[in-house]
């Protein structure tokens, strides 16, 4: 069996998030998910798993998250070292980043990459799309955020051919080391892009096909036609 | 500045005249026309000695035509922004409408349903005097982001009103029950009424506020709205000062305990919805200073107007029906949903719930279809689900994942195409779920298709 391990899913899927290790473990009988929530030791700090999961959370949540993290930052690193699957989305890509800025707050994070984090919760929440390119797959993204994330000296995941990466000015996207991956899109990611949901399921030598494969692509093709080029005249 | 003010209001005073002369009531455009003038005109404008708010994610409108409707069977003269937006536009329209030309408010009493998102620039100068907050539940994720945001959002704006405002709350919405701990709280809570909501699988809140434990159930009444607790700390519903017992939503009446009296209403709607929604209006009616008897007459002789009812034609008797929802609004959808799962007829339903006004601009995101309980349509008086718009292959991967058979999904890119796979036998209705915001394109789809089966009729 594989074993992902869903961290703290009573906090990590406000957006719908759990449908990325639900639709890993209903494409593959190998695969078994261990939900750790935040009173427990996650798995990964006394044993190896397959791939390790955590997803979008409230400011609070966080902050909160960042500090239950806070002691296994060591063994974080040894298991991106050793090629563990990280998928990680929406604002906990900013827990592996030095702190987040919050006016006058600082909140340590766990300094695994070189970046910051700056939350902008008085303005307009920023929404957008974007289309991102990492080893010959076109990425579809959704943003939906109070923060940005700056500094240049990481690994992005996806070059970007539309919208915006890491902050404003930034033509890059997400965090990618090893079997490490970080994104800022949120949601289900992994069945909006069935093409990189099958990537993964190669890293951990799953080479099933996806649930509803076909209905997948069709519909990540839709989607990524109409990013390029508008919704489709008969759809008006 | 002052000036600016007499400028803003003359100026809006003119449009007004202006839309009535070319038929265009009902819009915002005075209000807007003024805050865009003088940017403080609330802060400036004449206002009505009593001001009661609306707030919260669902039932703002369906509360606020209630609470006016009942105060005007009352007697008062209310002013109300029920016919324009809830945002500062759409207040300042309506007290511009409440205004003489010199600035003097005719009203005495107002009812504003007000937008979440504005609390900052309507609470500290409308000042309410009562807030109901119907409840707190997910929104739109690129507005109003998660509750916890927006429940942060309204108690900083709280705080700013903190003496004025008594806040009528639903003690049994583990979010908004929190509200406002510096204001006067006055608290409105149900005894179990058997409603055996569906579970969802993205709950509105999951943890305790407090503690961060697991937030459990005595009973719920839908969604998150419940008689909760923290299964790790005292966070639990609060005492409420208006309880409701013995509600029979089928015999349409419930008995109100406020201390140790007992009161029995009518119930305006078999829903368990509007059953908190009337609970509200009955603690604000007490508030006021309305007895039990006046209350029970106002009661008996309105009517719920709730703007979402379906609307159904019968033809061959089968019932088409429209019914309005919000697409993009997981919580909302996910309710619809488990309604047209527990409405019992065998039907087809055509989904018309896809954004409309984005143009050729797909800025539609995915996340709320993957947050709503599509699986409440996996029921066997669910016939067909044609998906119609451009989101129609997202949303059938949705059904499918659902568990839906794929033999039920039909998908149509343009909505005017929904006719030609809607069913003819083997179903009493069909129902169009279309967008709130565009009502009358629900009601086109819907005639387009008993058209069509007329048309084919004639022909044979």
């Amino acid at each position: 069996m594989k074993r992902i391990e869903f961290l703290y899913p009573e906090y990590c899927f406000i957006f719908a998030e759990n449908y990325n290790v639900d639709y890993l473990k209903r494409s593959s009988a190998e695969i078994e998910v261990i939900e750790t929530n935040h009173k427990e030791t996650p798995k990964f700090v006394t044993e190896d798993v397959d791939m390790v999961y955590i997803g979008c959370l409230t400011e609070k949540k966080q902050e909160d998250v960042a500090s239950l993290l806070m002691p296994y930052k060591e063994r974080i690193i040894e298991l991106i070292e050793k090629g563990t699957v990280f998928l990680v989305t929406g604002n906990s890509i900013e827990l592996f980043g030095n702190y987040i800025k919050d006016k006058e707050r600082k909140i340590d994070c766990l300094g695994i990459f070189n970046y910051y984090a700056e939350r902008y919760m008085d303005v307009v929440r920023h929404n957008s799309l974007f289309i991102g390119e990492f080893d010959g797959m076109e990425i579809v993204g959704h943003r939906s955020q109070f923060s940005f994330i700056y500094g240049d000296d990481f690994k992005p995941f996806m070059n970007l051919t539309k919208g915006i990466g890491m902050d404003k000015k930034s033509t890059v996207e997400g965090v990618h080391v090893n079997n490490f991956f970080a994104t800022y899109s949120l949601g289900p990611f992994l069945v909006v892009n069935p093409l990189f949901a099958k990537y993964i399921l190669k890293l951990m030598d799953i080479d099933t096909p996806l649930l509803f494969e076909k209905e997948a692509v069709e519909a990540y093709e839709v989607r990524l036609d109409e990013l390029k080029n508008g919704i489709r005249k008969e759809a008006k | 500045m002052k000036l600016r003010y007499y400028i803003a209001l003359l100026l809006a005073k003119m449009s007004v005249i202006a839309l009535k002369i070319t038929k265009h009531n009902g819009t915002n455009f005075p209000g807007a026309v003024a805050v865009k003038i003088c940017p403080q005109f609330l802060q400036y404008a004449d206002k009505p000695k009593r001001i009661i708010g609306v707030t919260g994610t669902n039932g703002k409108t369906t509360s606020t035509n209630l609470i006016c409707d009942v105060l005007e069977q009352a007697g008062l003269k209310v002013l109300s922004n029920r016919a324009g937006s809830n945002l500062n536009s759409g207040i300042s329209t309506s007290l511009i409408n409440g205004m003489n030309i010199f600035g003097k408010q005719k009203y005495e009493t107002a009812v504003f349903e007000m937008d979440e998102r504005s609390a900052l620039k309507l609470y500290p100068y409308l000042k309410p005097d009562y807030l109901i907050v119907t409840n707190l539940a997910r929104d739109s994720i690129g507005r109003n982001a998660h509750p916890e945001y927006i429940f942060n959002f309204l108690n900083n704006a709280l705080k700013i009103v903190e003496d004025k405002t008594t806040l009528i709350l639903n003690s049994d919405d583990p979010v908004s029950s929190n509200l406002g701990k510096g204001n006067k709280r006055i608290f409105m809570g149900m005894a179990d009424c058997n409603a055996n909501p569906f579970v969802n699988s993205s709950p509105d809140v999951s943890y305790c506020p407090d503690c961060g434990g697991k937030i459990r159930y005595n009973y719920r009444f839908y969604r998150s709205i419940g008689n909760f607790y923290c299964e790790d700390c005292s966070y639990s519903t609060p005492e409420a000062k208006y309880f409701a017992e013995d509600v029979d939503l089928k015999g349409g009446k419930f008995t109100v305990k406020e201390g140790d009296s007992r009161t029995e209403f009518p119930l305006l709607s078999n829903t368990v919805f509007n059953a908190l929604n009337e609970l509200a209006l009955i603690g604000l009616l007490r508030e006021l200073g309305f007895e039990n008897e006046k209350i029970f007459d106002l009661l008996s002789n309105v009517k719920i107007t709730d703007t979402r009812r379906e609307s159904a034609v019968e033809y061959n008797g089968v019932q088409y029906c429209v019914y309005a929802a919000k697409g993009q609004l997981a919580s909302s959808s996910s309710t619809i949903f488990e309604f047209m799962a527990k409405e019992e007829s065998v039907k087809d339903l055509v989904l018309c719930m896809d954004e409309e006004t984005s143009g050729t601009h797909p800025d539609e995101t995915l996340t709320w279809m993957y947050e709503a309980d599509y699986e409440f349509l996996n029921r066997d008086n669910i016939h067909k689900i044609i998906v119609c718009g451009h989101m129609c292959k997202n949303t059938k991967l949705r059904l499918l994942l659902a568990g839906i058979p794929e033999d039920k999904i039909v998908t149509v890119f343009n909505e005017h195409d929904a006719k030609y796979h809607v069913s003819r036998e083997g179903i009493e209705k069909v129902y169009v779920l279309n967008e709130v915001d565009s009502v009358r394109r629900g009601f086109k789809v819907r005639d387009e298709i008993v058209e069509y089966f007329k048309g084919l009729d004639r022909n044979e």
